[in-house]
């Protein structure tokens, strides 16, 4: 084979995403004549074998041979990819800029630049953060007059994504699901854009909180995941997870499992993820792993570990969220307030991004005393709520709401913070969810202790099974004040005293105290004393539990055998 | 026209259902006698409603038969819901959970007064899967 064919073959590889097979026809396409295409196939092939870090430097040279051999138009189209690449991948505004510079002054010289504007458009959008969306609009034009694709995908996405960020959803999520549907009908001709449109798509959809964004494209997501390895846009190679969008983006999302409660699964990626980001620079798309780790360990209560994994991140707007927890729980609600309402002012005009920190700030403001500003920020959740109407959002509101209620003694506490503890359950955030039971336990406690108990009693169960280790002793510590154990040991039926564990039979057959006081010659006061002994050790809330925990773990009685 | 008994019961399925035990003080008088799954008071009962809805957020309960005698009456009741947070000592698995119930409620002056609670755990604990050789082959 000639040098010809092998960077033919390289190309069919590529196109049919056979990367190792694309990247060795394109080695040896080199070693016999070294020439750009060569440069530029093995560089693509790279990137989807996950070497971005190589990728970028071939594609560079690339780019000069290009230039060399007259190509401009090329070049232009390989430094716009390059620019983008340093933006997204690894955050190098510099590099990033001047690449987009230089694309800028070798475009005036182009003739034949066809849609090359409409991507350096898309470029110069992507460089500032969400917002108006002109520069991906003008993107879109180019792309539908000269027929680009891939460019149409990809600038939809963003306007769409630019379009939710300020607020308007019906027109955002309009672009996004058309370009979606141009994406996955197989309209595009580089995957690359196909992954890039799947990851804007999860990113509004967490923006959003709102899941079901994603749902109508599940199947195929879950395909496309399966039938290409994604190179570095999701780096890492694991596939535990159930829900769609950890199925998805396990990889960059160690974030996903912190919601989900899955804290030991959220420690391993994240930590990986932080560690990537330090020696290679690489940085997942949607999230600034070091944010979500400085989360983790301030709900393990490991708070050295957080504050000095956080130094030199503390100015990072992602960062703000955790490092406003962090102050929090160092007993310095003043300071979260502080860097909450400063990070609050850099995303004015971005309200659902303000919607997670809002949501802290009221917990900082009444950790502060400033119930006016506890008060003013549930407010400006519940607006924000009132448009989206998504389970997440809807679960926001009632929890800032319930919490300012809570501090104001006001008896509407308890249906909010019920109600929100329900929304973030329904939304597949269970830590949220327990720490809004906790709340509710705490509005029940001054009319209802037993039912406060029993609430916390969940919480703390939950909390402690998650790990969130810091969590759970503020609710352990919650019952000790209502006068009750919160921990239990292990639940084992050895626990129990040889009479407990004859009351526990009687409560299995459904005996009341009165009936059991009678069976064994006891007082029903005793008989009581013993139900509830039992329910405190084992960790359970009820009798209806401690039968059901007796159908599992009591050895089967003649004439009860359940199979 | 429905008695004033029956609609006492049909209320306190309400609250059951719409996830708010505390409110059971509307329908429950203070002195609540309380056997088998409801507990021996309204404390109790109060806690036995709760850790169901703890486990199972979604608790739906969907009145089949209601029927009265003098100021009894009694309910078959089949609840539906999704198992979130552990029960049992069971941790939450995402299932769907279909069980039956059978109450019988003593109403007097519209209040509940006393109650008597079954409801099938074997089927509730093999549908989270605590069974496994309850699986039908």
């Amino acid at each position: 084979m000639n040098g010809r064919d092998h960077l033919a073959a390289g190309s069919g590889a590529l196109a049919r995403g056979e990367w190792a097979a694309a990247r060795d026809a394109f080695q040896q396409a080199w070693s016999t004549e070294e020439t750009a295409d060569a440069l530029d196939g093995l560089a693509q092939a790279l990137w989807w074998l996950n070497d971005p870090a190589a990728a970028l430097a071939l594609r560079a040279r690339a780019f000069a041979r290009l230039r060399g051999e007259g190509r401009d138009t090329e070049a232009t189209a390989v430094a716009i990819w390059l620019a983008r690449q340093y933006r997204s991948l690894y955050r190098r505004t510099q590099m990033a800029d001047g690449w987009l510079s230089r694309a800028r002054s070798l475009l005036t010289e182009v003739t034949d630049g066809r849609s090359l504007r409409g991507w350096l458009l898309l470029a110069e959008s992507e460089a500032g953060p969400l917002g108006a969306g002109t520069l991906a609009d003008r993107a879109v034009v180019i792309a539908r007059e000269h027929g680009d694709r891939d460019l149409e995908i990809v600038a939809l996405m963003r306007r769409g994504a630019c379009a939710v960020d300020t607020g308007d959803v019906a027109r955002g999520s309009s672009d996004l699901h058309e370009a979606m549907t141009a994406a996955t009908s197989g309209e595009g001709h580089d995957v690359q854009y196909l992954g890039e449109a799947l990851c804007t798509l999860l990113e509004v959809a967490s923006l959003l909180g709102d899941p079901g964004m994603v749902a109508p494209w599940a199947e195929f997501l879950v395909g496309f995941r399966s039938s290409y390895a994604f190179g570095p846009l999701l780096p890492f190679e694991t596939m535990a997870a159930t829900d769609l969008i950890s199925a998805f983006c396990t990889g960059c999302c160690g974030g996903v499992y912190l919601v989900t409660g899955r804290l030991d699964a959220a420690e391993e990626q994240l930590e990986r993820a932080v560690t990537q980001m330090v020696t290679t620079g690489l940085r997942p798309r949607c999230l600034n792993p070091v944010a979500d780790l400085v989360e983790l360990r301030v709900l393990q209560g490991r708070l050295e570990e957080a504050e000095a994994l956080l130094t030199g991140f503390e100015d990072d707007l992602e960062c703000a969220g955790p490092a406003a927890a962090l102050d929090c729980a160092l007993a310095r609600p003043r300071r979260a307030v502080d860097r909450l309402v400063g990070a609050l002012g850099a995303l004015a005009g971005s309200p659902y991004r303000a919607l997670p920190l809002r949501a802290r700030l009221v917990d900082a403001a009444l950790g502060a005393g400033d119930a006016v500003l506890a008060g003013e920020s549930a407010r400006q959740v519940a607006e924000v709520a009132a448009t989206t109407r998504t389970p997440l959002h809807r679960a926001h509101r009632d929890d800032a709401l319930g919490k300012v209620a809570l501090a104001s003694e006001s008896p509407d506490a308890t249906t909010l913070l019920r109600s929100a503890a329900l929304a973030f359950a329904e939304s597949g955030a269970p830590l949220p969810a327990c720490r809004a039971r906790l709340a509710l336990a705490r509005s029940l406690a001054p009319r209802d202790r037993g039912l406060a108990v029993t609430e916390a009693r969940s919480a703390l169960q939950a909390l402690d099974r998650m790990g969130a280790t810091a969590e759970a002793d503020r609710a352990a510590a919650f019952l000790r004040g209502l006068g009750v154990r919160g921990r239990t040991g292990p639940r084992d039926v050895g626990l129990l005293s040889r009479r407990e564990h004859e009351v526990l039979g009687l409560v299995t057959e459904g005996l009341s105290n009165a009936e059991i006081a009678e069976r064994l010659f006891i007082t029903t006061k005793t008989a009581g004393h013993h139900v509830s002994n039992i329910l405190t050790k084992l960790g359970l809330r009820s009798r209806t539990e401690a039968a059901a925990f007796a159908l599992l773990n009591l050895p089967a009685r003649q004439g009860r055998d359940h199979r | 026209m429905e008695t004033t008994e029956k609609s006492v019961v049909r209320r306190f399925y309400e609250i059951v259902g719409s996830g708010r035990p505390e409110v059971l003080d509307e329908v429950c008088s203070a002195g609540l006698k309380g056997h088998a799954g409801a507990g021996s008071d309204l404390q109790e009962l109060k806690n036995s409603v709760a850790s169901l809805l703890a486990a199972f957020p979604d608790l739906t309960p969907d009145v089949r038969h209601l029927v009265q005698e003098g100021d009894l009456v009694s309910t078959w009741v089949s609840y539906t819901g999704t198992h979130q947070a552990d029960f049992a000592g069971v941790p939450a698995g995402g299932r769907r959970v279909k069980f039956a119930a059978w109450d019988l409620i003593r109403v007097e002056d519209g209040e509940i007064v006393e109650i008597t609670q079954y409801c099938d755990l074997f089927t509730i604990m093999s549908q989270i899967g605590a069974l496994p050789t309850a699986a039908p082959a």
